[in-house]
């Protein structure tokens, strides 16, 4: 809301004016008496009641009935009617007292309606009691239901509206049935690489294998020519060698036999010559006589020896008997 | 306990999120309580599925803090390690870090655990870290070791079978005595129950030996020296002849694997295994025949297979085989690429070794009679290598000096 800067006097231009009800009376008497300033206090105002409204002094001229009083009590009258008497009443109530009475008579306020009323004092009021039960709860406050205002628009989500579980799951279904199918695969084909592989392996081992038998037979087929062949030749040289060995003997037999040919006589010869064939008579005597011949010469001999020594050993003992006994 | 809510898996400790998860879970299993590793655990196998959680773990280091894991005194917490350490070893980083941590001392320390599913879980991890030659070269020393357990593990089932044979007649003499049915009954129901028991060890004792057989075969393919030394070829005999095809699968790819050096041939042949071998190559198993041809195509090099093979009749038996897998370009499509490569296997070691046999002069006579079927199937090939087997075999058929 904007607000304005106003001064006193233009608040007082614009909004409704402040003052007090202007009295302006029927009479114009003693408007200086009754002048009330412009703008009156109401504090000090007669016509506002103060304090007490229940134990007031009674004042029935200046006492105006309570609105509603007035319409209960009163038959509905028309507006107009009313404007007027209540106009009226003010004029009676602010007029001057008016007059002076005659000595004997008195003013006496009546009332000029077509029905009387009972002026009194007393305020009817009863009595109302209202006390809430000792120990009752506080009731719930009553739901604050809202006056509808607007228009009525309704929504209402079906079972199938927002969510369709077949058609979420699809994708993640799908998601993991791959994986889990790449998995497997990747396993079997990982098995199977192994199986191949070792297929691979077991072939080449054959392959190898025959190879290798191969290899060694026409290996073991070398060494067995090579044998073959250095015993061929080893046997062919020894047969060589005994050849000519043979031949070297053929040779040498030949010569020799030539040069032994004359040999033998010249060898018989020179032995018989130099003795080597011996006469048997004389190789008899030799062998038989010659020893026993000896022997007896030995005999002679040692029986000789023998007496020589006994003589020897008379002999020394003759001179150590005889040098002893000196 | 029962208060807990409701997403929160018992089995499972609840996992952070984002880089702390496989920290946090580590710091979880220093807790002393056996429960809260198993848990922990169990949460760090489903992670480290995933690679990219997977380089981080193995690249900080966080390996080696599992090392008190394997030591630790719960047999089930073992065993979970090892399924982690296993999940490591798929990948190649995990192998080579694991190859280079010191965590092998302790897996290989772990193959004596008394509790069998730790003990198979250890062979698990073993077996995929020979994926890499690398690996396999590393775990060429625990060869041995290996090998004296198929031994112990021999001995230990003579000797229950010797039990089991004297139960028996225990048993049959008990059936005799008694005559009351009610009894028979309940002895029957508890020989059922400890068939059944007796079958669930059997079996996880054959799995184990299969992971053992399995390793072992792997090492040997890159130096089967340390396996020969240690006497393999006397430990898988017995194996050949094992009901279970699996095993004999195995203990024949071993072997196939110890015959190619000579002094494997040379042991082989000492041994006495080819007619033993012979013997397997009518074989109900494809693969349990092809590694067979394979040991045979190995051991005919030297001269000394070859004689034995010979008077073995080894020679029908390998055609045999020929003729029996079906000429390529009559069903090419039909078969799957695994099942033809093994058939193919099969022909071209049969070729082979044909081709060995071919050199002795009685293989060479006995050959020359089959020549036609030869040159028929090196017509009818479609594959190249087999072609070129075949001829190779023709001309050392008709190879003269």
């Amino acid at each position: 809301m904007a607000w304005l800067l106003l001064s006193q006097s233009e608040m007082n231009s614009l909004f409704s004016r402040q003052k007090a009800l202007e009295e302006r009376s029927k009479y114009r008497v003693g408007q200086s008496e009754n002048r009330r300033p412009k703008n009156g206090n109401i504090m000090v105002d007669r016509r506002v009641v103060r304090g007490n409204t229940y134990s007031q002094h009674f004042r029935p001229a200046t006492v105006q009935p309570h609105p509603p009083e007035i319409k209960r009590q009163q038959p509905p009258e028309k507006k107009e009617v009313n404007v007027r008497r209540r106009a009226k009443e003010k004029q009676v109530q602010h007029a001057t007292p008016g007059p002076e009475p005659v000595q004997v008579r008195k003013h006496m306020d009546t009332q000029t309606d077509l029905y009387l009323e009972e002026l009194a004092c007393v305020i009817v009021t009863t009595d109302m009691a209202c006390q809430t039960d000792a120990f009752l709860d506080r009731p719930a406050s009553p739901l604050f239901i809202p006056v509808k205002s607007g228009i009525d628009v309704g929504t209402q989500i079906e079972e199938g509206d927002l969510f369709d579980f077949d058609l979420e799951v699809e994708p993640m279904v799908e998601v993991l049935v791959g994986k889990t199918m790449e998995q497997a695969l990747l396993e079997v084909m990982e098995e199977e690489e192994l199986a191949s592989l070792r297929a691979q392996q077991r072939k080449i081992q054959v392959l190898r294998d025959m190879e290798l038998a191969e290899v060694q037979r026409l290996q073991e087929q070398e060494r067995r020519r090579c044998e073959e062949r250095e015993r061929r030749i080893t046997q062919q040289r020894e047969a060589l060698m005994i050849e000519e060995e043979t031949v070297e003997k053929i040779a040498a037999r030949a010569y020799t036999q030539q040069s032994l040919a004359d040999l033998l006589p010249t060898v018989f010869n020179s032995l018989r010559k130099d003795g080597y064939f011996p006469d048997p008579v004389e190789r008899d005597i030799e062998t038989n006589y010659m020893p026993w011949q000896m022997e007896e010469v030995h005999k002679n001999l040692d029986t000789r020896n023998r007496a020589r020594q006994l003589l020897d050993q008379i002999i020394l003992d003759v001179h150590a008997f005889f040098s002893h006994m000196r | 306990m029962a208060g807990r809510p409701m997403w929160e898996n018992p089995l499972r400790a609840p996992v952070a999120y984002g880089r702390l998860a496989v920290p946090q879970l580590f710091a979880e299993l220093q807790s002393p309580e056996p429960e809260k590793k198993l848990r922990a655990l169990a949460s760090l196998q489903d992670l480290l599925h995933d690679p990219e959680r997977l380089y981080p773990t193995v690249t900080k280091g966080y390996v080696e803090k599992m090392k008190l894991l394997l030591e630790d005194e719960d047999p089930s917490v073992r065993s979970k390690t090892c399924e982690v350490l296993g999940l490591l070893c798929t990948h190649s980083l995990g192998r080579q870090v694991l190859l280079s941590s010191p965590l092998l001392s302790s897996l290989f320390w772990l193959l004596d655990d008394p509790s069998s599913p730790c003990r198979k879980n250890v062979l698990r991890v073993l077996k995929l870290l020979t994926l890499h030659p690398s690996g396999a070269d590393a775990l060429l020393t625990l060869v041995p070791k290996l090998l004296l357990k198929l031994q112990q593990q021999q001995q230990q089932e003579e000797g229950e079978q010797i039990s089991v044979e004297e139960e028996k007649k225990v048993e049959v003499n008990e059936e005799e005595k008694v005559d009351e049915e009610n009894q028979q009954e309940q002895r029957e129901g508890l020989k059922m129950e400890q068939t059944e028991e007796v079958k669930d060890v059997k079996e996880e004792e054959e799995e184990e030996e299969l992971l053992v057989l399995s390793l072992i075969s792997c090492c040997s393919r890159r130096d089967a020296l340390p396996a020969l030394s240690s006497d393999a070829v006397s430990v898988l005999k017995p194996r050949l002849t094992h009901p279970c095809t699996h095993i004999r699968r195995e203990a024949t790819a071993a072997m196939m694997a110890l015959s190619v050096p000579m002094a494997g041939k040379h042991r082989l042949c000492e041994e006495a295994m080819l007619p033993l071998l012979v013997g397997l190559l009518r074989d109900e198993d494809v693969h349990v025949r092809t590694n067979t041809v394979g040991v045979i195509m190995y051991t005919v090099i030297t001269t000394a297979g070859k004689l034995q093979c010979l008077k073995l009749n080894v020679v029908s038996a390998l055609l045999d085989l020929l003729t029996e897998a079906p000429p390529f370009k009559k069903a090419p499509r039909l078969m799957e690429e695994k099942e033809r490569w093994t058939r193919k296997a099969l022909v071209l070691y049969s070729l082979r070794a044909l081709t060995s046999l071919a050199e002795a002069p009685e293989g060479r006579r006995l050959l020359m009679e089959q020549l036609p079927l030869l040159r028929r199937s090196c017509e009818e090939e479609e594959d190249a290598e087999v072609i070129r087997a075949a001829h190779a075999a023709i001309e050392v058929v008709t190879w003269t000096p």
